[in-house]
């Protein structure tokens, strides 16, 4: 890939990188001349394999937290438009200058503590006690990119996979609701503390359909916890967005919770 | 039908192992005193049918509030209905409200709650 073809694919990139998101899907790949980002199989940017391209390729690695793939392979990659950024930034320096390998490992660690919060605010690790939980907390970013077997193993489950439109097709929008009730459970320890936990109320409304593969980001919020003779009622609201920011379904869900 | 075999198929695709839905000795010590299905699987019969009866839309701006009002045991057959409720228009838009629920055997109500649809 030439200068001027890597300038007008980044002249796209940074177009598309203009509305702030959490969570891209990028292929990493390598052909047999150059080293290519791609989205949606646009290309973002790219590095020919000459010496300064090879050095370009391996700190995006690095800044995507990826090796470079083999000749012939593709990796793909979450990231958010800030790491991107970054990215397309080390992919346009020139390496034959020295000064250059200062600016990408500048650009290279930002990259990486972005990785890091990323996978701090997602990971869904910590340990809660219910006595942590209070209103306004925030759960989440929760990543769900259900494959077409995963999606009809809910369909299997739930027996709704013969309706007239086809839920074969697409995925269950409540699937998207359970995958999320269920990483709220693990999160606030209902499975790990044996909690008597019951479901009491849940509301959807469903603006978009989604299909298997598609990328789709929920955030949730503890609208309110009280506590009621020794039960912690806790209501959450759920957001669901598609790669694009786009709304795809918002939901609530009521819990009570007797420890 | 709601078998136990059902309601554990349904934790794993749905991740949601909450020990009451699966634990027989834990879900006994609990006020149920038996394993109980997820309230998200009588919500997924009410999804059903109202994607069966409007097929076109109920994807595209449906719109369901429900409470799980009693659980569903593992062994129940339970019915699965719904009535219109009202039409009323919203923006310029006109819905169908619906009632609807989710009877077990004894009569109960495992779920009751509203389903709103847009008219195409």
């Amino acid at each position: 890939m030439d200068s001027e073809e890597r300038s007008k694919a980044m002249e796209a990139a940074y177009k598309l990188l203009e509305t702030p998101r959490a969570h891209l899907r990028v292929k990493f790949e390598q052909t047999d001349e150059a080293v290519l980002l791609l989205y949606r199989d646009d290309v973002l940017t790219g590095v020919s394999l000459d010496s300064s391209g090879i050095n370009a390729a391996s700190a995006m690695a690095v800044a995507l937290g990826v090796d470079v793939p083999p000749s012939g392979d593709a990796v793909e990659v979450l990231a958010s438009t800030g790491l991107l950024y970054r990215v397309l930034a080390i992919s346009d320096l020139d390496f034959d200058n020295p000064a250059s390998f200062d600016l990408a490992n500048h650009l290279v660690n930002e990259a990486i503590d972005m990785q890091r919060s990323a996978r701090s605010a997602g990971s869904g690790s910590r340990a809660m006690e219910l006595s942590d939980l209070e209103s306004g907390l925030e759960f989440g970013p929760y990543v769900i990119d259900f494959s077409q077997s995963e999606s009809q193993a809910y369909l299997d489950a739930t027996g709704d996979d013969d309706t007239p439109d086809g839920f074969g097709e697409h995925v269950h929008p409540l699937h998207l609701d359970a995958f999320v009730l269920s990483r709220l459970i693990e999160e606030i320890g209902i499975v790990e503390n044996r909690i008597e936990t019951v479901h009491a109320g849940q509301q959807m409304t469903v603006h978009k359909q989604v299909w298997p593969g598609d990328l789709i980001v929920a955030n949730a919020t503890l609208k309110s916890c009280s506590n009621r003779r020794g039960s912690i009622w806790a209501v959450f609201e759920t957001a669901f967005t598609g790669e694009n920011g786009d709304r795809v379904a918002v939901s609530s869900s009521t819990i009570i919770m007797m420890p | 039908m709601v078998t136990q075999d059902r309601v554990t198929a349904y934790a794993h695709a749905s991740g949601d192992h909450n020990p009451i839905h699966l634990d027989e000795e834990f879900a006994a010590s609990t006020r149920f005193g038996q394993r109980i299905a997820h309230g998200m699987l009588s919500l997924a019969f009410v999804w059903e049918m109202m994607s069966i009866n409007y097929p076109s839309t109920w994807h595209k701006g449906g719109t369901v509030k429900t409470r799980f009002t009693s659980p569903v045991v593992p062994g129940e057959e339970v019915v699965v209905g719904g009535s219109v409720k009202r039409l009323r228009t919203m923006d310029g838009n006109e819905f169908v409200e619906c009632d609807v629920a989710v009877t077990r055997p004894n009569g109960e109500k495992a779920l009751t709650g509203s389903a709103t649809v847009p008219l195409e």
